[in-house]
């Protein structure tokens, strides 16, 4: 108790019970700030997916400036593939494609480029090489995916038939060895914003109202991520990735203890360096490309800065580097599980935009061994990016 | 509109239950109800009347907005009080606690040991009016230590200072405010 002061007490008796009528218009300046303060504003990853949403629109429709309108059959119907291959004059004549079996024609366009090309000069387009080279019927010595969007197949349809030899001066086109599989290799420049939840329980029952009062004050944190990935995938969608990623995650907490007697703002950041292994496996819509990601990310580590309440409700300084400082959580922080749908578009040669919502669980506690409460995190985002393919593909011994 | 009487006994918890519904009929029920004094409190941190209705409005927000963190431990006035006093000291500058106020004794003796008689006739409003007339470092300390109860340890960890700075301040303060009611008394004689 402070020591009684006759001058304090004459200031403390007299204006314990005085009052001041405040302006008349304090109350409605109250509602109206409030008004203002619970208008509905937009949540902190919309930037993210109407960037997205446009990037991909505007990829979408690029293809069209890209990749000029491709001729349809005249009759607006699809030719058979062979038709394609007609020689063009009495004294070539066109390769023969066998055709056992009817195909599906409805997969493959082939089209003709207006005006640039000659009308026998065929094209195939690169997302509709797998459906060629999947399907039985098609010669496979025929179609070798390049790493060119549209495979020419230019001068293939005037080859004198009665000179089998000289296809030997296509072998760069024609000789492929379809029994071994034909792996691509990747690369992914990835950026994401995320929110991150965590919940912490109470180890023992003395520390469940600390835990309650935790778990009020750090609900909500931003995360933003950094990755890249290399991978290698086959035709038939098939990938394995991995590569580094850097995440920072940050919360301004408001910082109070049960009685909302005291008050002070924090900003804590959490920072973690991970190491991905994930296997996807992707399906062809049309020019969309949409997968299914799934896998683990291995920490390797976790550095902290801040400072939260202790259950005393003493102010407590978290930061990992600093030497004193509490030790609350962990250094290393091990396993966790990712999943995620990823979705590209073709934007140009070799380059495509990815876009991958994903949700990722942290499996052990992030908090220190000997710590009263137990944090476990989860994360949920969208990663966008690019995607470049190294190289024309390869066949692995 | 119709408005909650609140000439009649409405108890607290009742208000607290409608605040937490978000009832605007409530929330102004509370607002009319306590106005009056947490007006006092933030005019005895501010340094004019503008301040302290800002101070005010902020105030009102955060309970209105953390109602759910009173846990009924104390009084409701006294939780809005609290409220009202973090509101006022989010925006002190530190700077304040270094001023010091040219030929004004320095030592940390208090003299404020005993008061003429003529101290008690003092008005609310001039207590008041003296009060913002202190230096903010000054009239911040007086008000924690004086009225509010605080202890200059939890001023010192409040404000961020030390516990010796928080003592002078003290200090300064009672002698400047005695010699500002002894100036008083002399214009009434």
């Amino acid at each position: 108790m402070n020591p009684k002061s006759p001058l304090d007490e004459l200031f403390r008796r007299k204006l314990a019970h005085y009052e001041v009528p405040p302006s008349d218009d304090l109350w409605g300046n109250i509602q109206l700030a409030r008004a203002k303060k619970s208008t509905p504003r937009l949540p902190f990853w919309a930037p993210w997916i109407i960037t997205s949403v446009c990037l991909a629109t505007l990829t979408y429709f690029s293809q069209d400036f890209l990749f000029p309108k491709q001729a349809e059959s005249t009759a607006g119907e699809e030719k058979p593939l062979q038709a394609y291959f007609a020689p063009t004059s009495g004294t070539e004549a066109a390769i023969p494609i066998p055709s056992e079996k009817p195909r599906n024609q409805s997969k493959i366009v082939a089209p003709i480029f207006k005006n640039s090309l000659p009308p026998q000069d065929a094209f195939i387009p690169t997302n509709d090489l797998e459906q060629v080279t999947n399907t039985a019927n098609i010669t496979n010595q025929i179609v070798q995916p390049s790493e060119s969007t549209f495979t020419s197949f230019t001068n293939i349809a005037t080859i004198d038939a009665s000179l089998p030899h000289e296809l030997s001066m296509y072998s760069e086109l024609l000789p492929v060895p379809f029994k071994k599989k034909l792996w691509f290799a990747k690369i992914d420049f990835l950026l994401s914003q995320d929110f991150v939840h965590s919940s912490l329980t109470a180890k023992t029952p003395l520390f469940e109202t600390y835990s309650t009062s935790r778990n009020n004050q750090e609900d909500l944190k931003v995360s933003n991520s950094l990755a890249v990935r290399m991978g290698i995938s086959t035709l038939k969608g098939w990938g394995l990735r991995s590569g580094i990623q850097y995440s920072r995650m940050s919360q301004t907490l408001t910082l109070a203890i049960p009685d909302a007697s005291q008050r002070t703002t924090s900003k804590n950041t959490f920072e973690t360096i991970d190491i991905p292994l994930i296997l996807t496996k992707e399906q062809s819509f049309g020019k969309l490309r949409a997968g299914l990601s799934l896998g683990t990310y291995l920490n390797m580590a976790f550095n902290q800065k801040g400072s939260f309440y202790s259950p005393s409700g003493t102010l407590i300084e978290f930061t990992s580097s600093k030497p004193g400082a509490y030790p609350a959580f962990k250094n290393r922080l091990g396993a966790s599980l990712y999943s995620g749908i990823s979705l590209s578009f073709p934007i140009g040669n070799s380059l495509e935009f990815i876009a991958e919502p994903y949700v990722r669980s942290r499996i052990p506690s992030i908090s220190a061994e000997d710590y009263v409460l137990e944090q476990k995190i989860w994360y949920g985002g969208l990663f966008i990016g690019f995607r470049k393919q190294i190289g024309k593909g390869f066949y692995l011994p | 509109m119709r408005y909650l009487n609140i000439a009649s006994p409405v108890e607290d918890n009742e208000l607290i239950q409608g605040c937490l519904r978000q009832d605007r009929k409530y929330q102004e029920a509370v607002f009319r109800r306590y106005v009056g004094k947490l007006m006092v409190v933030s005019l005895r941190y501010a340094r004019h009347r503008m301040e302290a209705e800002d101070i005010l409005q902020d105030a009102f927000i955060r309970i209105f907005d953390h109602i759910d963190q009173f846990q009924g431990k104390g009084s409701l006035e006294g939780w809005m009080r609290r409220i009202v006093v973090n509101t006022a000291l989010k925006n002190i500058d530190k700077k304040s606690f270094s001023n010091e106020i040219i030929g004004l004794e320095t030592t940390a003796e208090d003299t404020s040991g005993a008061l003429p008689s003529v101290f008690s006739q003092l008005h609310e409003e001039e207590l008041l009016q003296l009060i913002q007339q202190l230096p903010d470092g000054y009239r911040i300390v007086f008000n924690m230590y004086a009225i509010e109860g605080y202890s200059h340890a939890e001023i010192s960890a409040l404000l961020g200072i030390q516990e010796s700075t928080s003592r002078s301040q003290l200090v300064k303060a009672r002698k400047m405010l005695q010699s500002q009611i002894l100036e008083i008394q002399k214009v009434a004689v």
